[in-house]
């Protein structure tokens, strides 16, 4: 009894982890994807069974992990519902394009104070059978869908400023380095659900709406 | 993965179908409904699986049936959404190519005339979308355009921009962007922004490209252009860069994202049953060959997609800007000689093969030879062998070593018409000429070898003719009785002839060789070749033929080798002669010139043309007593010539007496070595005392008028022609009533300059204490003081950087670095130290300290003072530079500064560094200086030497490292020989007298020997041990401007077909001013050991000529480059 909450920490840690890491693998393909930031100011490492495309650049990379760490922070207190990634264009402001990643959070997993014996009754949903090679390969299915996207997605020929929102718990406290945003949904947009995957705790849903250029 | 398997129905699988699929659907510009795409992708694998076409699509009948009935009012709309929903529904490959491209052709097609659509973004964008899927966007382009549509969209240039970059076209895509931007087309700022990333990119590029040292810089972005593509990777517009370098390119999707045309599938000729359209063929359109057109104002149709795809061959398109790319080898000159070359291993592997194979049909001789019955092997195997063989054919792959000038193919055929190679010729007519027994005569023909570099060997067949057609039993008498009845005609036709100038100079390489009359009786081909030439018939000046054989018949005599197997004797005169001691050899057999000893050799070196014509004179029928005299101990060679007796004994004795001239025309005038026949065709040529003829070589050749020939000792080529219109140069006031040839080496007062005793004897007498600017400094310590100092600053450190302080006498220095070191002493810069604290005016700033050995340090004083006194006002900036200001002498103890051991020169310090500086920032980037711009600098140079010469100063140690640059002045405009502005503050400026020669100090005759300089900038003479006077700056000024053209230390050769005039070994690029450099180094490399100062100043003026049009360009290039120097030292590259 006394590991329960221990080891659900761990659990959660553990899960955490690949979410945030998958988050930070995520924004970056979506980036070099969609031409964001040139290609050159990427390069290639080996995750997930594949090639992933992470930015060089400094500046880039302090403010994901900033973000990413503040991300971190509120899975842990699992206050995140959603992450999301907008794309804009740089001059007018308008959303093209806008990749959303809903986070479910397993509550019963982490509920921080210790009443999870209602849970504890071995209603095990199939989630925690997860092995780590299942959720690479999940999240390698989804890295590789964003690169796959190509194929619907129109030619971002402007150029594009990002942004990550984050929906939280209406409780939380907004922290400092963030302010409170409209959501940037994308006018008349096609929305097109990709994959998903789920650790022990969380699941993450990817999603992404655009605008076709339908002339 | 999960695989979309049409059968498997997992959710994964039917809902993100798309994304295995992915690959095969056209990306759109617009995007695509992701839904309307799954479902699209779902139905054609289904469609596939099930094998059925996809042709019940009510819908899309409808929308073609509305779109091509034309009635509508907006038929753009209708094709509009037409192509909407065929590109939705279709969004892979093969459906999408036998839905959609028709649909966007045939939409294309019918409005392309409709004036109304011309600037609707619709349209063009239907018209970008047809040019993604064909095989030659380029020629859509283009069509549009003629056709006017589209123009006034920044998507019509982003388009085709983006295409041409892709296709490498680099120069074209910027113009459409550029033209975008004129043409204001909407929307222009994405249009600006699309081109500045364009421009980012190119600039990426470039960057990228010189730095793996692909091309140079000013190759800038241009792609070179390919020729003979292979198929696969052809491109037409544009050639493919990896084709350059052979790699293949992979097969790249085609269309406006590939470059090269993909495999296309076979259209399916189901098309015209759908819909009821029409196939558009050739015949109906009449459309033109793609790319064949390129006034495309008269486009009228587009050919049609199918028709186009045919197109398989590259067409040739016309030149957009693309560079052919020249072979990364070396081009030689093309000029008009043919110069053939011997390879020595091939002559040595022929040899051998020549020798041992008997059998062989090659060793049988040619087959002519055979013919004529003289080269049977079966008859007589050691025909080859024994002297008087006839010459054994060269093997394939040898080539004679010869100047050709004209080629006349009618020369080659024999008396039946038969068409003969030169060696064919030339043998058969020695073998007439000869005989196969030995003859124990040295013929009398010289080897005439004009020593011109100018003058092509013309290969003069007429005279091979001739040999031919002479009856052979004539022939072995002429050979004999070489100038015969020849000789009168010789002497009268000498003059027409360059016999005069030729001077035999023979290879001197080759070492006496032992041989039997068979190099003997091969030189009597050059005789008899040249007594042909005597032929009245015969005009054109023809004694280069026998240099053409003298070759041969090195080569032919190439089995007479030593056992040794030294074949060195009959080198490639082009063999860069390096050693001192094989020259030394040499010189010294010359020096015996008297004994006949080696008489053949000896005799060659001596002998020119004049001893036959004077043979002529002497017009006795026979000549053999002469030639008999030597026969005996003679070793006769193949250039052998025979000087008679009293010519030998005429020519010494001529050497030292003015030499009086036969010529009745002569007019008293004075002639010398150096004198230049002026043509007489020249009227209104104003001489004055520096006038120079620049030879020009075509007139040279047939200079007129010299009768009778004298035996001059004509050996300066230069048409020593006595004419009544000689130029003469008096350029320095010295006797010029001694008809001054180059003296024989006994002649000269060699010297050598180095010498430290004089030096030292010199220097004493001149007290040098006494004069201004010298600081004695008795104290012990300062010596010591001051290479502590030395040390210090050359460590580098906090403590040198702040300056170390040095006491010098009574000035104090701050010494901040060391700036150069060298083989006799260190260089460092320093600032006074009342300076260093404030700065007062009439201060130079810095200086530099040049620390050596005192009685070096004095000497450069010494030099830099008399060139002072001596030189014109105007020159004196030139030299300021290297003015001392001072003088230290240390380490001594006598209060003259006798003994001092140490001296300190303080010299203004030249800011903006050597040529050296100069040169490594271009080599340091991997580029090269331009031509104009280097000459400028040889003016600067030319100018500024010329001006030490006539003070009397040979500065011995010319090199860039020793030319400071000068940058002074202000006013920039643009050059012009008179150097206008500030020109005259720019330039260059000599320093580094330390090895300086005062020729005042020594008499007229004098010549020096001995080795100075640097290794790369020792004159040729230096080089072989020959004395030399002015050569040593010549040849370092050559050597100069060599480094500046091609960056690399410059390397001599002899002068193919001659044996004393030398020539840079890298031959000169074809897009430089290739005459112009060919005369500056020719003159540079080959002046004469003279007491006259070489004419400099004609060269300069040949120089500024050329550059008389370039003044703004001097002026630009000399600014980017001071820029870029300056760049460099910024971006801390320097040091």
């Amino acid at each position: 009894m006394s590991t329960e909450p221990a080891s659900k920490a761990i659990a959660l840690r553990g899960s955490t982890d690949h979410v945030v890491e998958f988050f930070g693998y995520a924004v970056n393909s979506v980036l070099y994807q969609r031409g964001v930031y040139p290609p050159e100011s990427f390069e290639r490492k080996s995750k997930y069974g594949i090639g992933v495309m992470v930015t060089s650049e400094p500046k880039l990379r302090e403010y994901l992990v900033n973000v990413l760490e503040r991300v971190d922070q509120w899975l842990m207190e699992s206050d995140l519902r959603k992450l999301v990634l907008v794309l804009a264009d740089a001059r007018t402001g308008a959303t093209v394009e806008r990749w959303a990643f809903d986070v479910q959070t397993d509550g019963s997993k982490t509920r921080r104070d210790g009443e999870n014996a209602g849970d504890a009754n071995g209603e095990e949903t199939m989630k925690t059978e997860k092995t780590e090679k299942e959720i690479m390969q999940e999240i390698q299915a989804i890295i590789r869908q964003i690169t796959a996207s190509v194929s619907f997605l129109p030619l971002l020929d402007r150029e594009c400023a990002f942004e990550l929102l984050a929906y939280t718990d209406k409780e939380s406290a907004t922290p400092d380095e963030c302010e409170e945003s409209d959501p940037k949904y994308v006018r008349d947009g096609v929305e097109m659900r990709l994959r998903s995957f789920s650790t022990k705790i969380h699941k993450i849903e990817a999603g992404v709406s655009y605008k076709t250029d339908d002339a | 993965m999960n695989r979309c398997d049409g059968r498997k129905h997992n959710d994964g699988d039917v809902e993100f179908a798309w994304e295995t699929a992915k690959e095969n659907v056209q990306p759109l510009r617009g995007g695509r409904d992701g839904r309307a795409l799954n479902d699209a992708v779902l139905r054609e694998a289904r469609a596939g699986m099930r094998g059925e076409g996809d042709d019940d699509d009510a819908e899309k009948a409808a929308l073609w049936a509305r779109a091509t009935t034309g009635t509508s009012d907006d038929a753009l709309g209708d094709w509009c959404a037409l192509i909407k929903h065929v590109e939705r529904k279709y969004p892979t490959g093969n459906g999408r190519e036998r839905e959609v491209v028709p649909a966007l052709e045939r939409c294309a097609r019918e409005l392309q005339d409709e004036a109304r659509y011309k600037e609707d973004a619709r349209y063009l964008r239907v018209w970008i979308k047809y040019a993604d899927c064909c095989a030659e966007p380029g020629d859509i382009f283009k069509f549009l355009r003629a056709k006017e549509i589209g123009q006034r969209q920044a998507l019509y240039y982003e388009a085709y921009g983006a295409f041409l970059e892709i296709r490498h076209a680099y120069g074209a895509a910027n113009e459409q962007y550029e033209r975008g931007i004129e043409m204001r087309a909407e929307p222009l700022d994405r249009l600006r922004a699309s081109y500045a990333s364009f421009q980012h990119r190119m600039v990426r590029r470039t960057q990228k490209r010189v730095e793996s040292g692909e091309i140079d810089e000013d190759q800038g972005e241009e792609i070179a252009r390919s020729f003979g593509d292979t198929l696969k990777t052809r491109s037409r517009t544009g050639g493919a860069v990896s084709s350059r370098r052979g790699a293949a390119q992979p097969e790249a999707p085609r269309g406006l994202s590939g470059p090269s045309r993909g495999a296309l599938a076979e259209p399916s000729t189901s098309n015209a049953q759908e819909g009821g359209l029409e196939i558009y063929d050739d015949a109906e359109n009449g459309a033109p060959t793609p790319g064949a057109n390129t006034e495309t104002a008269r486009w009228e149709n587009l050919g049609s997609y199918r028709e186009m795809r045919k197109e398989n061959s590259a067409q040739a398109t016309s030149w957009n800007g693309q560079r052919a790319t020249q072979s990364k080898r070396k081009v030689t000159v093309p000029s008009d000689e043919i110069t053939v070359y011997e390879d020595t291993e091939c002559l040595n592997a022929s040899d051998v093969k020549a020798a041992t194979a008997r059998g062989s049909s090659r060793g049988q001789g040619s087959l002519r030879q055979r013919a004529d019955g003289k080269a049977d092997l079966s008859r007589d195997p050691m025909l080859y062998h024994k002297s008087g063989a006839p010459v054994p054919p060269l093997a394939p792959g040898e080539r004679p070593k010869t100047l050709y000038r004209a080629f006349k193919p009618a020369d080659l055929r024999s008396a039946d018409g038969e068409e003969m190679c030169y060696e064919e010729l030339r043998a058969a007519a020695w073998v007439r000429a000869n005989g196969p027994t030995r003859r124990p005569r040295a013929f009398p023909g010289p080897i005439i070898e004009p020593a011109e570099g100018d003058h092509e060997m013309d290969m003069d067949i007429e005279d091979d003719d001739m040999n031919v057609h002479e009856d052979a039993s004539a022939l072995p008498q002429l050979a004999t009785r070489s100038t015969g009845d020849r000789a009168g005609t010789l002497a009268q036709t000498a003059s027409d002839t360059k016999d005069e100038e030729f001077v035999s100079k023979r290879s001197y390489v080759a070492p006496p060789l032992p041989v039997g009359s068979r190099s003997g009786s091969c030189a009597s081909e050059p005789s008899e070749a040249r007594s042909k030439t005597a032929d009245p018939a015969e005009n054109s000046p023809k004694a280069k033929r026998p240099t053409l054989e003298n070759k041969k018949v090195s080569a032919g005599a190439r089995w007479t080798a030593d056992e040794g197997g030294t074949r060195s004797a009959i080198q490639d005169p082009t063999m860069t002669i390096c050693t001192k001691e094989a020259w030394g050899d040499i010189m010294s057999m010359f020096s015996d010139s008297v004994a006949p000893g080696d008489g053949g050799y000896d005799a060659d070196l001596s002998a020119d043309d004049a001893a036959r014509p004077k043979k002529g004179v002497a017009s006795a029928p026979a000549p053999t007593p002469t030639p008999a005299e030597d026969s005996g101990s003679l070793c006769v060679r193949e250039d052998t010539c025979v000087l008679s007796k009293e010519m030998l004994a005429a020519r010494l004795a001529e050497s030292r007496r003015p030499v009086e001239l036969r010529e009745p025309n002569d007019n008293g005038l004075f002639v010398r070595e150096d004198t230049v026949a002026i043509p007489k065709n020249l009227t209104s040529l104003s001489i004055c005392e520096d006038t120079e003829c620049i030879p020009n070589f075509a007139s040279m050749v047939t200079t007129p008028g010299s009768a009778a020939p004298a035996p001059h000792s004509a050996r300066r080529v230069k048409g020593l022609k006595s004419t009544p219109t000689a130029g003469l140069r008096e350029a320095t006031p010295k006797n010029a009533s001694t008809a001054k040839k180059r003296p024989a080496l006994a002649q000269l007062q060699l010297i050598n300059p180095f010498n430290e005793q004089a030096m030292d004897e010199h220097l004493t007498s001149l007290a040098l204490s006494a004069e201004t600017d010298v600081h004695i400094d008795n104290k012990s310590s300062s010596a010591l003081t001051l290479a502590d100092a030395a040390k210090c600053v050359s460590k580098g450190g906090k403590r040198a950087a702040a300056g170390v302080a040095v006491t010098l006498g009574d000035i104090s220095y701050v010494f901040k670095g060391r700036i150069g070191e060298g083989a006799h002493a260190e260089v460092y810069e320093a600032e006074l130290e009342s300076k260093a604290r404030t700065s007062s005016e009439g201060d130079v700033g810095a200086y530099a300290l040049k620390v050596q050995e005192a009685r070096y340090a004095k000497w450069e004083f010494v030099v830099a003072r008399r060139l002072l006194e001596r030189l014109p006002a105007e020159a004196s900036a030139a030299v300021n530079w290297a003015q001392p200001t001072a003088l230290h002498l240390l380490g001594g103890r006598d209060l003259a500064g006798e003994d001092a051991t140490m001296g300190v020169l303080v010299m203004p310090f030249g800011e903006h560094g050597t040529l050296q500086d100069v040169l490594n920032s271009y080599l340091r980037e991997g580029k090269q200086m331009h031509e104009t711009l280097v000459m400028y600098y040889a003016v600067e140079l030319l100018r500024l030497v010329e001006w030490i010469h006539g003070a009397g100063i040979v500065h011995a140690d010319l090199k860039p490292d020793n030319l400071l640059l000068r940058n002074g002045g202000d006013d920039w405009c643009d050059w012009a020989p008179h150097r206008p502005g500030s020109w005259a503050e720019k330039g260059l400026a000599l320093i580094d007298y330390g090895r300086a020669i005062d020729l005042l100090m020594f008499p007229e005759e004098a010549a020096f020997v001995g080795d100075a300089g640097a290794e790369a900038f020792r004159c040729v003479e230096m080089m072989q041990g020959k004395p030399w006077t002015y050569q040593a700056d010549c040849y370092a000024i050559a050597s100069t401007i060599h480094c500046l053209l091609y960056g690399s230390y410059m390397e001599v050769e002899l002068t193919p077909g001659t044996t004393n005039t030398y020539r840079q070994r890298q031959p000169l690029r074809r897009y430089w001013k290739t005459e112009l450099w060919e005369v500056i180094f020719d003159r540079l490399l080959n002046q004469p050991t003279d007491s006259t100062p070489p004419p400099l100043g004609s060269l300069r003026s040949l120089l500024e000529e050329q550059m008389r049009g370039e003044g703004q360009n001097i002026r630009k290039l000399l600014m980017h480059q001071t820029i870029d120097m300056y760049q460099q030292i910024r971006d801390g590259k320097v040091k």
